[in-house]
């Protein structure tokens, strides 16, 4: 409980740190926008990536988590998106589609692992 | 007083601090402070619009396996050329933030570009901490000219590439405690595989440098090494197999059709190449001289490490890994064949690769003070360089484009009218050539503009992404599509076999010299009374004459 306490916390940062940068970079967009961008981010990189390693590697700090995290998953929708569309799944469906269901995935297998 | 308990809280806050550097001082000018525009900005060259039509075509199929048709001369299935993670990225955050295709490349590779600085910070804590620290200031001239060209003349798979290389590398640290981390690596080495297959080259060099100094340094656990990098084979070719077939077929096999372009527009003779690359002489000379005194002092440190007295197998990997993507950026004077030109792609990560000499050389300085200890004083020290670097020897970057607005709006406006019409581009400002611009199935371009002669048959070359000709078949075959894609590279016309002629004239100054062409080419049109069917600005679309045409 108290590791699913810290992450939390240190996620909480990250999109707040991660608003304020693209807020503080391009001041002349609307704040909206910025917004949907961050959570973008957060949610389609950040979240499952720092899930995923969270689940695979014990003891990583948070940082690590959050940076190799999204580089991870970038890696991993780049690579699912393309093998999908070959298949014939739209590229706009998966958009949503797939951190949704990687998130669900990742956060159930997360929180079985941490709050036993 | 605030004492700071959590040991890695300066560490995150550098993080934090480079991350806003980069972004508010770097990205943010060069977008212009927003990240929705009305035409391209950051694109100085031609090569980004191939990656902004790649990604166009992802939001207006959906899909990225296989190209356009209309941008294809109407043939559907044909695959598409790319390596597609990066391409799959833009189409998503075009899809999320409903962005044009322009926008949405850009940003992400934006982010990317500042992620690889990140990446690499990274690496450098596994060594020392406040060497790390103290090199983040160096990153900002990754936003600087000449460095900056490799966004700006869009080498997005150089960037993107690069950034999954650094990142599988720092995974290798983590093989030491983590039985799993080599998922992870397989999982970042497919990523570079479909992204930049160049990199995957240095990242087996970099491997193997760590698969040799595991394998020496820890006789104990060679089985578990061996083990380990089977394994990372086995899901690296699960994972990336399949398009590694797609890429055989799309840049080994036939490459004969594309090679011609590649040779005309990017891997110009090694001179001119470099020109537009860094070379040493572009660090200023302050900057040089404490980056050679930061490179003795990794002489010394890799000799006391090495020889003095024994050091850690991760250590050593660490001095490899230095020491090695430096290297690469000069492998243009020991490689050969493609790495003789990926070396100068490489250079334009100099801030990143050099930092480590520039971090050394003041952890040194401030070692002598006693200001490493105090962490709030050393925090001081870090913000202090960043300020002095940012405001001597950095100058925020302007958003720009080869393409404006205006000329963005004809294309806009000639891609809702045309069908199958074909279309001459007879000049377009800036462009070195605009191969992929317009969805448009049937045009065409010239280059260079002496080609242009009165009354003649001229040599156009045609347009659109689809210079190569491999098909999709079902649900995995590949065919290779019938010769005539490949032998249309470059055809002879006359003015009267197009049905449109577009141009604009607004000359860029390196065209000067093709002044008087262009304009015996106008005098020429004009006699064949063409009509008159776009006009804004300096841009013109002619529409032929019924009686010129055949």
């Amino acid at each position: 409980m108290k590791e699913v306490k810290t992450d939390l916390k240190y996620l909480g940062i990250a999109l707040i740190t991660i608003v304020m940068l693209i807020v503080a970079a391009f001041y002349k967009e609307n704040f909206m926008f910025n917004l949907r961008l961050a959570i973008y981010l957060f949610l389609s990189f950040v979240l499952p990536g720092y899930l995923f390693l969270s689940i695979l590697l014990d003891g990583l700090k948070s940082y690590e988590k959050i940076i190799l995290g999204m580089a991870t998953w970038m890696g991993v929708s780049g690579i699912g998106f393309y093998y999908l569309n070959w298949f014939g799944v739209s590229s706009r469906i998966l958009t949503f589609i797939f951190p949704l269901i990687s998130i669900i995935i990742l956060a159930a297998i997360y929180f079985k692992k941490n709050l036993k | 007083m605030w004492k700071i308990k959590n040991k890695d809280f300066i560490f995150v806050v550098v993080i934090i601090l480079v991350l806003f550097n980069l972004s508010y001082f770097g990205l943010g000018p060069l977008l212009g402070r927003t990240i929705q525009h009305e035409s391209p900005v950051a694109v100085l060259a031609q090569d980004p619009f191939s990656y902004i039509t790649a990604t166009r075509i992802t939001l207006e199929q959906e899909q990225y396996a296989t190209s356009y048709y209309k941008t294809c001369q109407g043939i559907p299935n044909l695959l598409s050329y790319h390596p597609p993670v990066i391409i799959e990225l833009g189409g998503m955050t075009g899809f999320a933030l409903n962005m044009p295709a322009y926008d949405s490349i850009i940003i992400i590779m934006g982010i990317v570009f500042i992620l690889c600085a990140l990446m690499y910070l990274l690496i450098l804590s596994k060594f020392n901490k406040k060497i790390a620290m103290l090199s983040s200031p160096f990153f900002i001239l990754l936003f600087s000219i000449p460095f900056l060209i490799t966004l700006l003349f869009g080498e997005y798979g150089n960037i993107s590439g690069t950034f999954f290389l650094l990142a599988a590398v720092y995974s290798l640290f983590l093989w030491k405690d983590k039985d799993k981390a080599w998922i992870i690596t397989a999982i970042l080495m497919s990523a570079i595989m479909m992204t930049h297959g160049v990199e995957m080259l240095f990242f087996t060099i970099i491997y193997a440098a760590f698969f040799g100094i595991s394998f020496f340094d820890n006789k104990e656990s060679r089985k578990k090494l061996l083990f380990k990098t089977v394994k990372l084979g086995a899901l690296f070719l699960v994972i990336s197999g399949f398009y590694m077939r797609v890429f055989y077929h799309l840049q080994v096999k036939t490459r004969t059709g594309y090679i011609g372009m590649a040779t005309a527009r990017h891997f110009v003779p090694p001179s001119e190449y470099a020109r537009f690359n860094a070379v040493i002489t572009d660090i200023n000379w302050i900057i040089g001289i404490i980056l050679v005194l930061g490179f003795v002092l990794f002489l010394y440190l890799l000799y006391t490490n090495f020889v003095v007295k024994k050091t850690s197998t991760y250590k050593k990997f660490f001095f490899a890994i230095v020491l090695l993507l430096v290297a690469i950026t000069f492998s243009n004077y020991y490689s050969f064949g493609e790495l003789y030109y990926r070396a100068f792609q490489q250079r334009n990560f100099w801030p990143i690769y050099f930092s480590v000499f520039f971090g050394l050389f003041f952890y040194i300085i401030l070692k002598q003070f006693k200001i490493l200890k105090d962490k709030k004083i050393f925090l001081g020290a870090v913000i202090v360089l960043m300020v002095l670097m940012n405001s001597l020897f950095f100058t925020m970057p302007a958003a720009s484009s080869t393409v404006g607005k205006e000329e963005y709006m004809m294309i806009d406006w000639l891609e809702e009218r045309i069908q199958n019409e074909s279309v001459f581009f007879l000049y377009m400002p800036n462009f070195v050539n605009y191969d992929n611009l317009p969805f448009l199935p049937n045009w065409f371009f010239i280059r260079p503009l002496d080609k242009l002669k009165v009354g003649e048959d001229i040599e156009v070359m045609r347009g659109g992404l689809c210079d190569y000709n491999q098909k999709r078949v079902g649900l995995f075959g590949i065919e290779k599509f019938d010769e005539k894609l490949e032998n249309q590279m470059r055809v002879n016309k006359s003015l009267c076999d197009f049905d449109y002629i577009a141009f604009s004239m607004r000359l860029s100054p390196r065209d000067e010299g093709y002044i008087p062409y262009i304009n015996e080419y106008l005098g020429y049109i004009n006699e064949k009374n063409m009509t008159k069917v776009y006009e804004k600005g300096n841009n013109i679309v002619l529409k032929n004459n019924p009686e010129c045409m055949p």
